[in-house]
């Protein structure tokens, strides 16, 4: 696999969050808001990219490898629970705002899986550089898909998109051109499930209409 | 052999947690007294939004939850206002108000400093008119309708304001 291809794996075929399935629950608790949904993301590849990178640097040399394995989990753990206090810290100190508003979903990235689970499936049997790519292209893929479901329930539940903290795009027209309130219960857990419900809909859909295509071209070509 | 190589991992852990100790030690000694000034900036940006600060002596009363900004007369040392920042639990987590009484009980105003209430419901307790105008009297109380959970905190945190509010106008704060 090339370089572009071990990155875009992560965004479009592998996605975490809409392929895989993987870190729903920050997923659904964050995304109320669009500036949410950014700051997770930029959280998220920081942690992912650095764990993905040092665990594959300790696993790459043969002879530190012999001896992390039996423990690999705490090792991974410990590297990951480092990260996350890092950008804990990093972010108290520095976007207060946002350190606040996401509150208990920071020190919850120790135990998203997407993190533990690309240290033991990728970084733990391949080079740093691949790792560190892999881990990119899986932060920006989960980044991207939580930043779809923030945009559709913060719209639909607020009629409002905030960028970043005082940026903010007022679409409430669109609810008084269409003479209907905005549905606050998309900014509840139960919205959120509805929104993700749907857009996995929309995935299956055009991922089963493409492979009915092929079928069918194999088919044509005998 | 079997027996040191378990050995030799748990000491591989075990210097990688200290590793990691020190790493995170270095940061929060970079980080700890920017934290410290990004929160007390955050409450003085929020008290500032009533008085001018500066033509006060200030001092910070810690309660068993909250604190007390006592803000005194330059000349007199007496107390000209109060600002109480408060908790109270709200529907996901709990909420924290500052609201700014002066000398004769009357309201300056109220803000929200902290909550994570439910965005377009419970989130309207924020910049709301709650007609609380004199501190130690809550009878016009207008709670937030279809916000009952997060209106109840704003009207506990007026309360516990309403109670010790004459108290401590009157000397209970210097004793």
């Amino acid at each position: 696999m090339n370089k572009k291809d071990n990155f875009l794996k992560g965004i479009f075929r592998e996605n975490p969050l809409f392929v895989a399935l993987l870190g729903m629950c920050p997923s659904l608790a964050v995304t109320t808001t669009l500036e949410n949904a950014i700051g997770m993301t930029i959280a998220v590849i920081f942690v992912l990219v650095l764990s993905n990178f040092i665990v594959s640097l300790i696993m790459s040399q043969p002879k530190l490898a012999k001896l992390v394995r039996p423990v690999r989990i705490p090792v991974y753990i410990v590297v990951i629970a480092t990260l996350v206090t890092l950008v804990e810290m990093l972010m108290h100190a520095y976007l207060i705002g946002l350190y606040k508003s996401l509150g208990i979903f920071i020190p919850l990235i120790v135990v998203n899986c997407i993190i533990l689970g690309r240290a033991e499936a990728f970084a733990s049997e391949n080079k740093p550089v691949d790792s560190l790519i892999d881990g990119f292209g899986m932060a920006v893929g989960f980044g991207l898909a939580i930043i779809i479901v923030s945009v559709f329930r913060e719209f639909l539940g607020t009629g409002l998109l905030t960028i970043w903290k005082d940026l903010q795009v007022d679409l409430n027209f669109i609810f008084d051109f269409l003479r209907i309130q905005p549905l606050a219960m998309f900014t509840q857990p139960a919205g959120a499930f509805i929104t993700l419900g749907f857009i996995l809909a929309v995935i299956a859909a055009i991922t089963a209409k493409r492979q009915a295509k092929q079928a069918k071209e194999v088919k044509a070509n005998g | 052999m079997n027996q040191s190589k378990g050995y030799m991992s748990g000491v591989v852990l075990l210097i990688m947690g200290l590793i990691c100790g020190l790493l995170l030690a270095f940061v929060n000694e970079l980080t700890e007294d920017r934290i410290e000034a990004e929160e007390l900036r955050l409450k003085f940006e929020a008290i500032e939004e009533f008085y001018n600060i500066d033509n006060f002596n200030q001092e910070e009363v810690v309660l068993d939850d909250g604190s007390i900004y006592v803000l005194r007369n330059k000349n007199t040392n007496e107390i000209e206002h109060l600002v109480y920042s408060l908790t109270a639990k709200g529907y996901n987590e709990d909420v924290e108000m500052l609201v700014a009484v002066n000398k004769d009980l009357s309201v300056e105003g109220y803000t929200v400093t902290y909550q994570n209430e439910s965005p377009g419901i419970g989130t309207k307790i924020v910049g709301y008119d709650f007609n609380y105008n004199e501190a130690n009297d809550l009878s016009g109380f207008d709670g937030v309708s279809g916000a009952t959970v997060s209106s109840s905190a704003v009207e506990a945190i007026f309360q516990q304001v309403a109670d010790r509010v004459e108290n401590d106008f009157g000397g209970g704060l210097d004793e």
